[in-house]
């Protein structure tokens, strides 16, 4: 057997490990509406079963969640593997898993990775995001591989809140403030602001950051990519899929 | 009020998956998504940095805004600033170590005390 072959092997191997990725999702998501419909009719009963079952169905979600982050590790380490046996061209990639097959039109397509019942949950847990924390109007929006669909298992999610100027560096001040003036931190900050138009989840600080784990990265386990954009900046890229 | 966070900026690491395996081989580090760790009370993310550029990083005076990777450190639970510099020193001493030729740099609001 020779090295290409191997390699091929594995390209095989890592569209299983997706697949079996994308299942999993699917079946977390199936889970997570049966508790919550098993939850919702069983809720005021005095019966101690009902409750039993639904930590049962809370075992089981977590169960798929570390699944779905070794099938996550597991696509990396054959990839890292793939790329030390040869040269890029020999490895051919298989295409991303799409659970939605993709129709072409980015505003109304369902995410890649998402169910369209999932994402609308996502969607309602990034609007609460927003208005928790105070954060300006703006357009809410997905960007980047999932809208474009070239999205791998482990890829971010990337949100966007696209807003005008003025409210752009009314938020930039906000988070200037807790800056102290002459820091390199201070510096790092101005310089995105000013040449990206951006100010990322981390610049929105620890409350922004702790609220973001509660609502998304708890339910979606991903890296979770959240900017306010000023529209017309360099990273206010298209396309977008609207959330709000 | 001023915060505990804290990013290193770090030059020198060509590829971001020896990064990952370094970040997530280190004690009490806890991989919680491909590039995003727990560690010391912090929530911690590794990305590329958008500024990247080899010539700035080496010949201006603010060159660690173009080194290649930023590891961003937020604290989540109450941590005081003395253990914030502390996981901050300990972090870059490790990283320093990692390969001949690593750059790093912290920026926090704390950072004169590093």
């Amino acid at each position: 057997m020779s090295i290409g072959d191997i390699i091929r092997v594995l390209a095989v191997a890592k569209q299983e490990v997706r697949t079996a990725y994308a299942s999993a999702d699917l079946a977390l998501t199936c889970l997570a509406n049966t508790r919550t419909h098993f939850d919702g009719a069983t809720t005021g009963t005095s019966d101690h079963a009902p409750v039993e079952i639904s930590e049962i169905l809370v075992v089981a979600q977590g169960n798929l969640e570390f699944a779905m982050r070794t099938a996550t590790l597991l696509e990396r380490k054959i990839e890292d593997f793939s790329n030390k046996l040869g040269p890029g061209e020999m490895f051919t990639d298989p295409p991303p898993i799409t659970i939605n097959a993709p129709h072409g039109d980015y505003r109304t397509e369902t995410p890649q990775g998402f169910t369209s019942r999932r994402f609308k949950e996502f969607a309602r847990r990034t609007r609460q995001l927003v208005k928790h924390f105070s954060l300006p109007d703006g357009e809410l929006v997905i960007q980047g591989s999932r809208v474009k669909r070239t999205a791998r298992t482990d890829s971010d999610i990337d949100i966007a809140l696209r807003v005008n100027d003025e409210k752009f560096f009314e938020t930039a001040e906000r988070v200037l403030d807790r800056t102290r003036p002459g820091t390199k931190l201070r510096q790092r900050r101005l310089d995105r602001i000013r040449h990206n138009g951006q100010i990322s989840s981390f610049d929105l600080g620890p409350e922004f950051i702790e609220l973001r784990q509660k609502l998304l990265e708890s339910e979606f386990p991903h890296k979770i990519q959240f900017s306010v954009l000023r529209i017309g900046g360099r990273l206010d890229t298209p396309p977008y899929r609207r959330i709000n | 009020m001023e915060s505990l966070e804290f990013v290193v900026m770090l030059d020198g690491v060509p590829e971001k998956a020896e990064l990952v395996d370094f970040l997530a081989s280190l004690p009490d580090w806890n991989q919680k998504a491909r590039e995003v760790f727990e560690a010391n009370g912090n929530h911690i993310e590794l990305s590329a940095n958008d500024r990247a550029d080899e010539v700035l990083a080496t010949e201006s005076e603010s060159g660690y805004l173009h080194y290649q990777w930023s590891i961003e450190s937020t604290p989540l639970s109450s941590v005081t600033e003395e253990q914030q510099v502390e996981f901050a020193r300990a972090l870059t001493a490790e990283l320093s170590r990692m390969r001949a030729g690593v750059r790093v740099e912290v920026l926090a609001n704390f950072e004169d005390l590093i």
